[in-house]
């Protein structure tokens, strides 16, 4: 079967005009502010008997204080241990007999908490919710444990070869930012850690006039705010102050033209990450490079995909992404193969990578992107949960209640020239960190047969 | 009935019929349904060439799930071939005589649409969502390729490197992949459930075109197919598209599967795996039931009790209370033909899965003697109840719902049956059913240890 990308872009265009894009209009949420400074943002819907109730704090785990990193992720472990005087067990117990769940994440810009269960129970979880959040117990003998779970499923770290990428990529990546710690520096500096740490931590951050309570589902809001005032409106304190570190893991930095290879011996699958800063979430251009990132390798018939699976049958999958936080944004790939096929992978990867800086770029395979991009918001955001957690991302970024209607007009008003535009600028070729975890004998053979020279190999254990 | 699984029911249908059979129904409100206030009006419709299409019109979003239900999946397979339902799931995206090439990516994920598929040991599910508009389109591409798929041996050849990276990745690359794979190749000796779904590699290189036509002429046919259509769509204005699009395919009977019974198992099993990990893991399993047998009511109670949440009686007593264990789960797997019940843990450095085994049987035996506690009843019944109604929050979760109770039942309504009967189950039964399945001669241990080597498979 011969095969030849261009053709089959032109023949795709066939099928579509640009004209047929819909306008989708999403309701947007009634956002208010208590009194007290925190914001409550609703997003009702009947349809359901079903309530979520999400408490988002906006401070994360770059805000811990120097050499105290992994503060924000044990307050966010311990809030579910231990509050109003109720221990973890009776906390569980009332919670899992209303069938609910609890969910709690602390992410590089926020943290968020909150329960999912029946409309019937939203007053219940609501004030189990303000207890968590303003009466936390954090007390020394849950501390000690959630803190001896971390570096117990930290030794876990080299079971799995996608997992030591993915730490090692992002290390890599985000090394000499904010970001660069992660959730946890080092075993060493949670071990030092101690619970005071994590009290001055909520304290601090932990404010009215730094947090948002979203609520979606099925509720009254007239009787749900009285209930919501109950429980937040006598909570006070001030904007909190918001540390932030940079760091490198030098054991994981990569020079340009180099690859970092973490040795997992034994394994027949190489897990490969490569990628590049781009201009941030705020950046003009963020919309035509959501156009580039889908035809290169978001959906099946991107460039990648039909290269490296459809073409070669060299992977399972292989995926593009663009991860934003509020300070630094980067565009990544990740795929596995085998550890005798990764030069090739690699060697084909970044072809495909040079053809697009080079402007090698289609008018009809944007215009298939964006008609990708636009049919598919609407399955996104089908239910008011997904609604409410694009808006939150909004939000967290500081943009404008209105955020969540403007993809369909942006993502429409992206030209091949302004993609082109887009790559130019941020396609920086000659500073791509590629990082592969597997067995470095095989995969190192395989990368110099493609001529990949540089290759720097440290062994999963010296994660640890 | 933990909807993992697949029909054993044979479907009724009224083959050599000259006009379709309509039976336009609403989901009866059981009393624990309409107290959730949750209403389903559900259209039942067959094609005289035996297509069962089963419709729910929800006007609240402009989304549409298309899903195609093949009953066939890895309990098909003949000895040596393993891994072909699979593989057929990949290869029916490849090309077909009217469309070409990638035509569902070209037609329908380019404009929008989520477009994926499955396999399970039981059943193969192709799936569609998206806007209404690209609905005929669906119709149009779904109906071409089960009419004219093209195979031939260069497609063959790549997608089954395709197959043997995906088998890398979920299973030889991950320690809880070979678990998985080992503690069905325990418990079933006799049963196709034995094989993995993804095939082994040497069976997949084994797979000529002449097998993969064979498979598509005795399976991928409209008597052994149901659609089911959950969203915004009108029947009347789409029906008719369908009926054209599907009713030239010659259909013919379902024949009933002949698959291998499994023996009662008589004494416990054990195997031990090695692998680079950083403590030992465990896999524990007891034969269960099918999900059309009654006693799996009782035997999913009991598995939320034991494993759902952070109360549940194994999380409390080896991660809270005797710190064995960092993580629990399990769960009780009930698909068309017996399933099976287990519980997995990664244990805590310097401790053991025996430790694991150990006190695992003890808490089984405080079941078999005492039972549950009331409020450990009502907390699990709670859950399930939150579970299904969540599981019917997109079109696409409803749509899975209802193609997998008729899968399994031949009954697409059958899943509003499944919250009464959990209410209904009572203490006494959970005794029994625990005294019945959960015995010593019944035990499958997959033990996984540290020690830097891989063992073979």
């Amino acid at each position: 079967m011969r095969w030849s990308y261009r053709s089959f872009i032109i023949s795709l265009s066939l099928f579509f005009s640009i004209s047929t894009f819909a306008t989708y209009t999403l309701p947007l949420p009634l956002v208010e502010a208590l009194p007290n400074g925190m914001k409550v943002a609703w997003f009702l819907d009947d349809r359901l008997p079903l309530v979520d109730l999400g408490f988002l704090v906006q401070s994360g785990t770059r805000n811990d204080s120097k050499g105290k990193s992994g503060s924000a992720e044990l307050v966010v472990r311990l809030l579910e241990r231990g509050y109003n005087g109720f221990t973890a067990q009776e906390i569980g117990e009332k919670i899992e007999s209303l069938g609910a769940t609890a969910f709690t994440s602390a992410e590089e810009d926020y943290i968020t908490l909150g329960y999912h269960g029946l409309s019937q129970d939203a007053g219940e979880l609501l004030k189990y919710l303000s207890w968590a959040v303003r009466k936390p117990s954090l007390s020394e003998i849950e501390f000690n444990k959630e803190k001896a779970k971390i570096i117990e499923s930290w030794k876990h770290l080299p079971d799995s070869a996608e997992s030591l990428a993915g730490f090692a990529f992002g290390r890599s990546i985000l090394g000499g930012s904010v970001y660069g710690r992660g959730s946890l520096q080092s075993i060493q500096e949670i071990k030092r850690l101690s619970v005071k740490d994590i009290r001055d931590f909520h304290e601090n951050h932990f404010s009215p006039k730094n947090s948002l309570l979203v609520v979606v589902g099925r509720v009254d809001r007239d009787e749900f705010r009285k209930k919501i005032l109950e429980a937040f409106g006598g909570w006070s304190g001030g904007i909190p102050s918001k540390p932030s570190v940079v760091y490198r893991d030098h054991r994981l930095s990569v020079k340009a033209g180099e690859i970092l290879v973490v040795d997992r011996p034994g394994i027949p699958q190489a897990q490969v990450r490569l990628g590049f800063k781009v201009p941030g979430v705020r950046s003009e251009n963020r919309y035509s490079l959501a156009v580039v990132n889908a035809f290169l390798g978001e959906y099946f018939n991107s460039r990648l995909n039909l290269t490296v699976r459809d073409k070669l049958g060299l992977a399972y999958g292989i995926h593009s992404s663009i991860t934003y936080y509020k300070d630094l944004a980067f565009f990544s790939v990740s795929s596995a193969t085998s550890a005798q096929t990764t030069g090739q992978l690699l060697s084909e990867t970044i072809r495909q990578l040079r053809l697009v800086k080079a402007g090698d770029i289609l008018k009809e395979e944007v215009d298939v992107s964006k008609e990708y991009l636009l049919g598919g918001y609407p399955l996104g955001v089908s239910t008011m949960g997904a609604v409410a957690n694009r808006w939150m991302g909004g939000y967290v970024f500081g943009f404008g209640v209105n955020y969540l209607n403007e993809f369909m007009p942006k993502i429409a008003e992206v030209s091949r020239e302004s993609v082109i535009q887009a790559v130019d600028e941020a396609f920086q070729l000659d500073q791509l960190f590629i990082v592969i975890a597997g067995d470095a004998k095989i995969i190192e053979k395989s990368l110099r047969e493609k001529g990949f020279k540089r290759v720097r190999k440290i062994p999963a254990s010296s994660l640890l | 009935m933990k909807l993992l699984f697949l029909a054993v029911v044979p479907i009724l249908m009224a083959l050599g019929c000259s006009t379709p059979k309509i039976n336009p129904k609403s989901v009866p409100v059981s009393s624990e349904f309409s107290k959730l206030g949750l209403h389903f009006p559900v259209i039942i419709r067959q094609l005289p060439n035996g297509l069962k299409v089963v419709i729910v019109e929800d006007h609240t979003v402009p989304i549409v799930a298309f899903q195609t239900w093949v009953k066939v999946g890895s309990v098909d397979e003949k000895f040596g071939l393993s891994g072909m339902a699979h593989l057929f799931e990949h290869l029916m995206f490849k090309e077909s005589e009217k469309y070409g090439a990638r035509a569902f990516f070209n037609r329908l994920e380019a404009k929008g649409a989520a477009v994926n598929a499955f396999t399970t040991r039981d059943y193969t599910v192709f799936h569609e969502t998206m806007v209404p508009s690209l609905l005929p389109v669906a119709i149009a591409l779904e109906s071409d390729r089960l009419a004219n798929l093209k195979l031939d041996p260069e497609l063959l050849f790549t997608e089954r490197h395709v197959v043997f990276e995906e088998r890398k990745l979920r299973t030889e690359n991950s320690p809880d992949g070979r678990i998985q794979e080992a503690i069905w190749s325990l418990v079933f000796k006799s049963h196709p459930y034995r094989s993995p779904v993804i095939g082994f590699e040497e069976d997949l290189k084994r797979m000529e075109v002449l097998d993969l036509e064979n498979f598509f002429n005795e399976f991928y046919q409209p008597g052994n197919v149901t659609i089911v259509i959950v969203g915004d769509v009108k029947v009347d204005s789409f029906y008719a598209i369908l009926e054209k699009a599907y009713g030239g395919i010659p259909g013919k009977p379902r024949r009933p599967r002949k698959v291998a019974l499994e023996p009662e198992q008589t004494e416990s099993r054990f195997i031990e795996l090695r692998d680079q990990v950083a403590s030992e893991k465990v896999t524990v399993a007891f034969p269960s039931t099918s999900a059309a047998e009654e006693d799996t009511y009782a035997l999913d109670v009991l598995s939320n009790v034991l494993f759902s949440g952070t109360t549940a009686r194994v999380y409390q007593k080896l991660v809270e209370q005797k710190s064995i264990a960092s993580n629990i789960g399990g769960v009780n797997y009930t698909p068309a033909f017996p399933g099976i019940f287990m519980a997995s843990a990664t244990l805590k450095s310097g401790h053991t899965s025996k430790e694991f085994e150990s006190e695992f049987e003890a808490i089984l035996k405080e079941v078999k003697e005492h039972g549950v506690t009331e409020k450990e009843m009502r907390t699990a019944v709670r859950q399930l109840t939150v579970q299904t109604v969540d599981s019917v929050r997109t079109s696409h979760g409803l749509a899975n719902l209802i193609g997998t109770v008729d899968a399994i039942f031949g009954d697409p309504m059958r899943f509003h049956e499944d919250l009464e009967k959990y209410t209904r189950v009572t203490n006494a039964d959970v005794i029994r059913v625990a005294q019945k399945y959960l015995t010593p001669e019944k035990k499958n241990v997959v033990r996984m240890v540290p020690n830097g080597l891989r063992s073979p498979r």
